[in-house]
């Protein structure tokens, strides 16, 4: 490309887009540039005066945020000069920052502890009084804020400022009495991303507080199913079950950032709910059951079978393939189950009303096999079904229409043999069913899935918490 | 093995033998009437070790007799039995903030190294110098956080305080 | 009592002495017949009948340097400035004055508001710029009220506003009052106030010449610099040129104050000697005692000990030569009598509850600063206090985006060069309740 051009940093060559942002280019290119108020999906700030460096040809070091990538520019951000403006400015961050890291979230993945470890290390010479701000403050979607802690990097309030737009977030007073402060509350649907962008404890997120310590968890990238647009995400979790959910950066789909609806995602695949064995209702209750019991009762049954949106491409495949196989397309019948839209198409900035992850790859599937994905043919097959039918809904792993999914169990609810294949007993409405079929959730199974721009998203199995989960294909063999 | 050969060289196996044995017959039967002895009757005579034995956990409180434990989760990090088990809340004190709801060593586990108190960075967690910890088989050999803070044994179930972190803590106060 | 023209001397300009406190002699010269009698407002009318890139052209030979403090070459800076005059640009004077010591602008603006008018007038008509803002700070209520009335006035005369008499110009001029805010004298701090955020200073690069108010080029200039336009269009540059230093030519104002007979403002040329000053100008030292020290150019510039204040030239070069800066010539002389260390935790004072935060260096130093050298108060003050404020004071220069950083480091650096011995003593002795 014409505008690629070729510059040094600390001697090693770079390549960029010439005019771009400097420190983009260091940072994308893998160098260890201290910084905490640059954020690539946000505007420049410059107010950290962490990235301080040195140019061949310029008098004075000044911050690599707010320079441009030049044609064989000499950059350099080794020299004794630039390290110990780095420690200092770093020193000025902690002065008055509070001891707090035996109780925040922040510990372990904070920004002023990685930077002490790596350009710090100094005997601290602050016996004075440290400035006191307000802490432990409810504001909103979850969020708390703890204005002591913050090193007003402006990160959040420039994210409320121009991603959401909503300015909720802002400064108060100057010089070190400066702190954030917010407007009433926060009232927006991205709010858990400043809990992402602050680099230190003083947005965290109530959800998560106290849960766990970050050394605890493991990231398991995969993508989000709340909704068609499939975010880039990292699940985090270990041997007791999953915590949180963050954004990965996707430029194609989701850039930063991700909804807040995305983070609940993560609540169901390690809830107590989760089932650990086929179970049967008796009187309401669902106790374990042997698998014998269910395999006699499908026998030879006229099945209908109701597909839920978040399976993966892989499983569809395999549902249709194992009906083709074992010649079932006479007794079973197929349909797709889509959760009705929540909101308007599309919020403006990345949410979508259309709930249903994998619906395209869906359609892809039931037509290339011959088989009808249409809502109206999943209207009537349920309308018709007979009490001599056995019906497998497949539930989907999670709703924000539980009305409409009641209705739907409601309508099937005729038939002599309902089983529902899900991963949880989590709903109330599922005491319809006389038996409840475990399967694996989205974080525990590897495939792929179809956005709603017909990209590939990638799904990567973690952890697994349910026992004697079995994929959706192999129940048909006891059909 | 003959460490002093010049006595058998001089005096002849046995006389050299009971001299080389000189300090230790005679150390032999100071124990045995005489004033040093080891041994102690217990369970009536008892040895006390030193503060810094590394016995039973103590959980130390503040002086108002809350847990000065913030759950920072360090010990239970550094253990290397990874007996310790702590689940966090919120604290009603703001300036507190943290503190455990539920903290607990599996007793079995443990091999007293003493990380944990060597990790702990407000004095929360000590090995005192109670060695005495014997149970049933059937037994629970978890000590919650009652146990480990209150029990008779400390100040009788006031618990030990500790002041320690008190200078930090008061200078965010001021 | 000569009379040239019909006219007193008390109802003339005096340009032989003066190129700013030309009219200060004359009563009532705030009002524009008095201003315009004595000589006020020609070489406005003259400088329409001018090229504009001549004018230009003249301020550059004359050499004036920014009277705020930067000391760059006004005639270079407007060099740089975007030649289309059909451009939406603005001119903005910064009035905001909070240097401490610097009086010297309030005392022009307050005698002689029209001769700032006119100088922006030329100074419009030079750069082509249709709308002029004259940014003053808030405590300066009364001026603001001056300044306003003179405003009224010039447009009731078509001095100001849509075609300038009829030469098809149009400049509109505004008073802006600020809000308490030493930071609102940087000029990107006075333009984030301007465009009614909060001021704080702003990215450089992009200048302020290129994008400033609203995104738009702006030309910032100080009362001092305008103010000395008029006269250097009515006898050129060369007769600005002979008064002064070769590298600093021209007159300054210097605002003088503190342990001298006669403080005030006075107008002499650059390269001045500081001894004259005090002892012809102001009437030497007051009460006969001894001096101590002099800050030379507010309280941003390192300090003087006795011998250098007596043997400096009060110009650009050598001030900096010394050690310190010119700066905006707030000249603060301070006699034996005064302790050095209460001085210094003044200034230290004023840069905490000034900064306006957005940068660490500067938020937390400035604070960290005041809270060292206050130790001794509750008795820890400790000798080696002093190396640690040398030490901050130096870790805080050239790394912030404004110069509030070094304003606050340079004099507690330059202070402890000077008067180590004292500073040490005043922190390690415990406070007497």
């Amino acid at each position: 490309m014409s505008d690629t051009v070729k510059f040094k940093w600390n001697d090693k060559e770079i390549e960029a887009k010439k005019g771009s942002n400097l420190l983009k280019a260091a940072l994308d290119n893998g160098i260890d540039v201290a910084h905490y108020c640059y954020h690539a999906g946000l505007s420049v700030a410059g107010v950290c005066r962490m990235c301080m460096v040195e140019q061949n040809g310029v008098p004075r070091p000044f911050p690599a945020c707010n320079a441009t990538v030049n044609e064989n520019i000499e950059v350099r951000n080794d020299t004794p000069k630039i390290k110990e403006a780095v420690s200092a400015t770093l020193q000025f961050h902690l002065l008055n920052h509070p001891l707090d890291c035996p109780v925040c979230d922040q510990a372990g993945e904070c920004g002023l502890q990685d930077n002490y470890m790596l350009h710090g290390k100094y005997d601290s010479q602050m016996t004075d009084k440290k400035v006191h701000k307000e802490k432990v403050q409810d504001i909103g979607c979850d969020v708390m804020l703890d204005a002591e802690r913050c090193i007003l990097c402006s990160r959040c309030v420039r994210f409320t400022g121009e991603v959401t737009k909503s300015s909720e977030l802002g400064i108060l007073n100057r010089g070190d009495h400066a702190e954030i402060t917010v407007l009433k509350e926060l009232n927006n649907d991205y709010a858990q991303n400043l809990v992402d962008i602050c680099p230190v404890g003083a947005l965290t997120s109530k959800d998560f507080r106290f849960k766990q310590r970050v050394w605890f968890l493991e990231d398991v990238h995969t993508t989000c199913i709340g909704c068609e647009v499939g975010c880039s995400v990292k699940v985090s979790q270990n041997k007791n079950g999953a915590y949180r959910v963050k954004p990965v950066l996707d430029e194609a789909v989701n850039g930063y950032w991700m909804c807040d609806d995305g983070r609940e995602i993560y609540k169901h695949v390690s809830s107590p709910t989760r089932l650990h064995s086929l179970v049967a209702n008796q009187q309401s209750l669902f106790v374990p059951a042997e698998e014998a019991s269910l395999k006699e009762k499908l026998k030879n049954k006229n099945v209908k079978l109701i597909l839920s949106t978040h399976l993966t491409n892989e499983e569809y495949r395999d549902v249709f393939t194992k009906i083709k196989d074992l010649n079932l397309a006479a007794r079973v019948e197929v349909a797709l189950y889509r959760s009705p839209d929540v909101g308007p198409i599309f919020d403006g900035i990345l949410k979508r009303g259309n709930k249903n992850a994998n619906l395209k790859g869906a359609i892809k599937n039931f037509e290339q096999f011959g088989f009808d994905a249409s809502d109206d043919h999943c209207k009537k097959l349920m309308a018709n079904v007979k009490d001599s039918d056995a019906v497998l809904f497949v539930l989907p792993e999670m709703s924000q229409s539980l009305d409409h999914l009641e209705t739907a169990v409601k309508q099937i609810s005729k038939a002599a043999l309902k089983c529902a294949i899900t991963p949880n007993e989590e709903w109330s409405f599922v005491r319809t069913f006389d038996f409840l079929c475990p399967v694996p959730t989205f974080l525990e199974k590897n495939g792929t899935m179809l956005n709603y721009q017909g990209l590939e998203r990638t799904l990567v199995a973690g952890m697994s918490y349910g026992d004697n989960s079995k994929t959706v294909a192999s129940y048909l063999d006891w059909v | 093995m003959i460490l002093k050969n010049d006595l058998y060289r001089e005096h002849g196996f046995l006389k050299g033998l009971f001299l080389g044995l000189k300090i230790t017959m005679i150390t032999m039967l100071r124990n045995i009437f005489g004033k040093d002895r080891m041994t102690l009757n217990y369970p009536e005579e008892k040895y006390f070790y030193s503060d810094r034995f590394k016995g039973k956990h103590v959980l130390t409180v503040k002086e108002d007799g809350t847990l000065r434990c913030t759950s920072c989760m360090l010990c239970a990090t550094y253990c290397p039995a990874q007996c310790i088990h702590i689940v966090a809340a919120d604290d009603s004190d703001k300036e507190v903030e943290k503190a455990p709801v539920s903290f607990e060593i599996e007793l079995l586990r443990c091999v007293f190294c003493g990380f944990c108190e060597e990790a702990c960075p407000v004095d929360a967690i000590r090995l005192t110098n109670e060695y005495e910890m014997s149970n049933h088989a059937e037994a629970e050999w978890v000590m919650d956080h009652h146990h480990l803070a209150f029990r008779k044994s400390l100040n009788n179930g006031r618990g030990i305080v500790s002041t320690v972190d008190d200078n930090d803590r008061m200078k965010l106060r001021l | 009592m000569t009379e040239e023209n019909g006219l007193t001397d008390k109802e003339k300009a005096n340009y032989k002495d003066y190129a700013l406190l030309s009219y200060h002699h004359i009563p009532g010269v705030h009002n524009l017949e008095v201003f315009e009698k004595a000589g006020g407002y020609e070489m406005m009318k003259a400088a329409f009948l001018k090229d504009p890139e001549a004018i230009k052209e003249e301020v550059k030979n004359s050499g004036l340097r920014g009277r705020g403090g930067a000391g760059f070459p006004t005639g270079v800076k407007w060099g740089f400035f975007t030649k289309d005059r059909q451009a939406q640009k603005y001119l903005v004077c910064n009035a905001d004055e909070s240097e401490p010591g610097t009086f010297k602008d309030r005392y022009l603006v307050e005698k002689n508001p029209h001769i700032l008018i006119e100088g922006m007038i030329i100074s419009a008509w030079a750069l082509g710029i249709q709308k002029g803002y004259i940014y003053i700070r808030g405590e300066f209520y009364h001026q603001a009220v001056t300044l306003e009335k003179a405003i009224k006035e010039a447009y009731a005369k078509n001095y100001l506003g849509k075609n300038i008499l009829n030469k098809n110009f149009d400049f509109d001029l505004y008073v802006h009052r600020g809000a308490g805010a030493y930071i609102c004298g940087e000029e990107t701090g006075l333009i984030s106030s301007l465009e009614g955020k909060k001021g704080q200073p702003k990215l450089k690069p992009p200048f302020p010449a290129i994008k400033g108010y609203r995104g738009l080029p702006t030309m910032v200039n100080n009362v001092e610099s305008l103010a000395a336009v008029p006269w250097i269009m009515r006898f050129g540059a060369d007769a600005y040129k002979k008064w002064g230093t070769e590298k600093s030519p021209g007159t300054k104002l210097f605002s003088i104050s503190g342990d001298v007979n006669k403080p005030g403002v006075i107008e002499v040329p650059l390269g001045t000697t500081l001894k004259e000053i005090i002892e012809v100008h102001c009437g030497g030292m007051k009460d006969g005692h001894a001096l101590k020290a002099v800050i030379p150019g507010g309280s941003s510039a390192p300090i003087f000990d006795a011998e250098t204040s007596y043997a400096v030239k009060m110009d650009y070069e050598d001030v900096a030569a010394k050690g310190s800066m010119l700066g905006s010539g707030a000249i603060v002389v301070i006699n034996d009598k005064r302790n050095m260390g209460d001085v210094l935790k003044w200034t230290l004072e004023f840069y905490h509850h000034e900064s306006c935060g957005q940068c660490t260096p500067c938020r937390e130093g400035t604070g960290w600063l005041e809270k060292v050298f206050k130790r001794r108060e509750s008795g820890k003050g400790l000798v080696s206090d002093i190396d640690l404020l040398d030490k901050t004071a130096a870790s805080m220069r050239g790394q912030t985006i404004c110069a509030l950083a070094d304003a606050a480091a340079m004099p507690t650096q330059g202070m402890i060069k000077v008067f180590r011995r004292e500073l040490e003593e005043y922190v390690s002795t415990p406070v007497k309740k």
